[in-house]
């Protein structure tokens, strides 16, 4: 029997099948060609797929799968639901023509089944039990909110602006909304989210908590998400753990982990977190010239007939162009022979969208399939003696080195910076940033003292030209604003003050990432770094 | 290899489960469960993709019980509905497969008849001595097949061993090749 484990062929057939290999459309002819007349070898494929495809799944662990759960479960003389409570309860009073819809299994019930709660589920105010819910915390300017509010079963509780912070007592689950916020409190172990936004936090011993909207019921597995509800549909991100999706009709229900992020509308259809940029404002900032002061820098790309060896569709040519730059602690040049430069360009911060980045730094024309890079270089001085380190993300490549060495990559996962350097990074994906699934990422810490460093700052992009980035740092020990849910906003890294129109614009762009994409990040003024001649 | 495992017969459970007993439905997954997820993680990239479509299978089948002829192959019957909903997961999604997603499935395709074999040659009552034998294996062994098999994690694990990705999948090969023999040779656990 052949021995097929020096056979080039066979492995690369198998790097490809499991996403090692990128490999040029003459090479993949000339394996399906040998696999189209090998017996042996694609029976020696089959075996080894197969028995990679068994210990991957019994690596993988027991799955949770909840649809088939449920179905099963409902064989057994389970509790009755929160659903079935109300439509039984429904169905012992005089039906109504109008109450003929409940018994429909459509969305439209639920709608009507929170207002319907105090009458059917909820006992009377004599039979209840204590509260279930104690607010807190209030900050905001809404009178009609009651320090120490106690919510009882089916409390239905509203407020027009501000924070609150609620929290459950017997599952221990923590709850702050932001207002407006219209909610009702089911009982200790779940509520009916009608309009706003909350994030829990749910302990070990909340596990099981329920969240619903219209469109969908949110259950926690052990973790912190937010839930935002509207008249448009609804929409999660967890932040940590895992949590549950199921259908309001109990079908579907599917497994979110931490970064994850849904859009659900009235309809029920589901928009999972875009991997494209769309609708990340673009911010116009005043990138030419070469005035003192200031970090310069060139936009390169390969001409526009270059040919380039092996392209791959998940590749960036570029980035592997100036490996050699970065490893070299950028004094090896040579790579950037044959490129095309564009004009001397200065760094205004990192942040949004570049899809126009070539075209307003006159790298056009250029091969735009290839990508390009901007490289900013020169001495600086941090605002104060400490440790800092970077955050941020690029789709596509980002890497800052200091002193030559790299401390920060936050490229996307087809960069070359990021598969070939070896750069410490973390992911935070509990931190979502624009179309970056893994979140934002950080850098080690780096010192920085009364010495100026040497800063090399490339960024840009691989294929296309649907590019956007994000450059933050933050300093050991300095506090920060959060978000609400918990997410420091540090400032851009810069070393220039913004204008007041790009003040504008960076602001808009915040508070869309704020509204849309839950990130966010500060435009700074005390933390500016200081460019050395 | 001879094989003395119990056979698990599916058909008196198959019963229960029509009968209206749902819970017996436990033991068909629970019997079947690797089986399945594993030809569909053979087959498909992303793990949670393979996942999702092993538990429609499940849900599937449960759904279409009654069609189950009883007294026939009950494993080929369920493979076949894992099949069909692969199938319809690669027409679904081939309109935004990149190359080499594509790439991937005409090997697949290429190797079908093969593929095919290779899953019957799979005795599922060997399937629970997997993860036994992996523990069984030798240390640098052991450390590739644990390494996980998505594309990031060879080429750090190539790293990790000072060693090139092509070696990496060598090595399990190897592995691969030592399990199955140690999955035919292994006694069987007593089912209770």
């Amino acid at each position: 029997m052949k021995n097929f484990s020096h056979d080039p062929d066979y492995l690369d057939i198998l790097s490809a099948w499991h996403g090692t290999l990128n490999i040029s459309p003459k090479r993949r002819k000339e394996l399906l060609d040998r696999l189209g007349h090998d017996q042996s070898l694609r029976a020696e494929v089959a075996e080894e797929i197969e028995m990679a495809g068994l210990i991957r799944a019994a690596q993988s662990g027991e799955p949770r799968w909840l649809e088939l759960e449920e179905i099963l479960s409902s064989a057994q003389e389970s509790p009755l639901s929160f659903e079935d409570r109300i439509l039984g309860q429904v169905s012992n009073k005089p039906r109504k023509p109008w109450l003929a819809l409940l018994t429909r299994p459509s969305f439209a019930w639920l709608a009507m089944a929170a207002t319907l709660v105090f009458a059917f589920v909820i006992p009377s105010e004599k039979q209840m039990p204590d509260g279930v819910a104690r607010l807190l915390r209030y900050e905001g300017s809404d009178s009609s909110v009651q320090k120490d509010f106690e919510f009882r079963k089916g409390e239905q509780f509203q407020f027009n602006d501000g924070l609150v912070e609620v929290a459950f007592q017997e599952s221990g689950v923590h709850l702050i909304g932001k207002g407006p916020l219209q909610m009702t409190v089911i009982d200790h172990n779940r509520l009916f989210l009608n309009e706003g936004e909350i994030k829990l936090v749910v302990p070990p011993q909340g596990i099981g908590f329920v969240v619903d909207t219209m469109e969908r019921k949110f259950v926690d597995l052990g973790t912190s998400f937010v839930v935002q509800a509207s008249s448009l549909g609804s929409r999660v991100l967890v932040l940590d753990g895992e949590i549950a999706v199921g259908e309001r009709d109990g079908k579907g229900s599917r497994l979110m982990t931490e970064g994850g992020l849904a859009n659900f509308n009235r309809n029920g259809e589901v928009s999972p977190h875009s991997t494209r940029p769309s609708g990340v404002p673009e911010v116009k900032k005043d990138i030419q010239g070469t005035k003192l002061g200031t970090l310069l820098g060139s936009i390169i790309g390969f001409p526009k007939d270059a040919q380039i060896p092996n392209p791959a569709p998940e590749d960036s040519p570029i980035s592997r162009k100036l490996l050699p730059l970065v490893q070299s602690k950028f004094s090896d040049l040579t790579c950037l022979n044959k490129l095309k430069k564009g004009n001397p360009i200065r760094f205004r911060g990192i942040a949004g969208t570049y899809d126009l980045f070539p075209q307003r730094t006159g790298l056009v024309p250029y091969s735009e399939n290839n990508g390009w890079i901007a490289w900013y270089q020169g001495k600086v001085k941090a605002p104060q003696k400490g440790k800092y380190r970077f955050w941020g993300y690029a789709d596509n490549n980002l890497l800052v080195a200091v002193n030559g060495e790299p401390v920060f990559e936050g490229s996307r996962y087809d960069s070359s910076f990021r598969t070939e350097t070896n750069v410490p990074r973390n992911n935070h994906p509990s931190f979502p940033c624009l179309n970056a699934r893994a979140g934002f990422a950080s850098g080690p810490w780096f010192e920085s003292g009364d010495t100026p460093v040497q800063i090399d700052l490339l960024f840009g992009e691989s294929q296309g030209n649907k590019t956007s980035s994000l450059l933050l740092i933050e300093q050991e020990g300095a506090s920060y604003d959060q978000t609400y849910w918990g997410q420091p906003k540090w400032p851009l890294f810069a070393t220039e003050e913004f204008s007041g129109p790009e003040k504008k614009a960076l602001n808009k762009l915040k508070t869309h990432m704020e509204e849309k994409i839950m990130g966010s990040f500060s435009i700074p003024e005390a933390e500016l770094w200081a460019v050395i001649q | 290899m001879q094989n003395n495992t119990p056979r698990f017969d599916p058909n008196p459970t198959v019963s229960q489960v029509l009968s209206g007993n749902k819970d017996a439905y436990r033991l068909i997954v629970s019997e079947y469960g690797l089986l399945v997820r594993g030809f569909l993680a053979a087959r498909v990239y992303h793990l949670a993709d393979a996942e999702d479509l092993a538990q429609d299978t499940f849900v599937k089948a449960y759904e279409k019980l009654e069609d189950y002829e009883l007294g026939t192959n009950f494993r080929a019957w369920l493979m076949s509905i894992a099949q069909f909903l692969l199938n319809n997961h690669w027409r679904k999604n081939g309109n935004r497969a990149t190359v080499m997603e594509k790439f991937r499935h005409d090997i697949a395709e290429s190797i079908q008849a093969e593929l095919k074999v290779a899953h019957e040659e799979v005795d599922e009552s060997r399937i629970p001595k997997l993860l036994d034998c992996i523990t069984k294996l030798p240390d640098n062994l052991r450390k590739v097949i644990r390494s996980g098999l998505d594309g990031e994690k060879i080429s750090i694990l190539a790293k990790q061993l000072n060693l090139q990705a092509n070696a990496v999948y060598q090595l399990r090969h190897r592995a691969h090749i030592a399990l199955r023999k140690c999955m035919n040779q292994t006694p069987s656990p007593t089912r209770s």
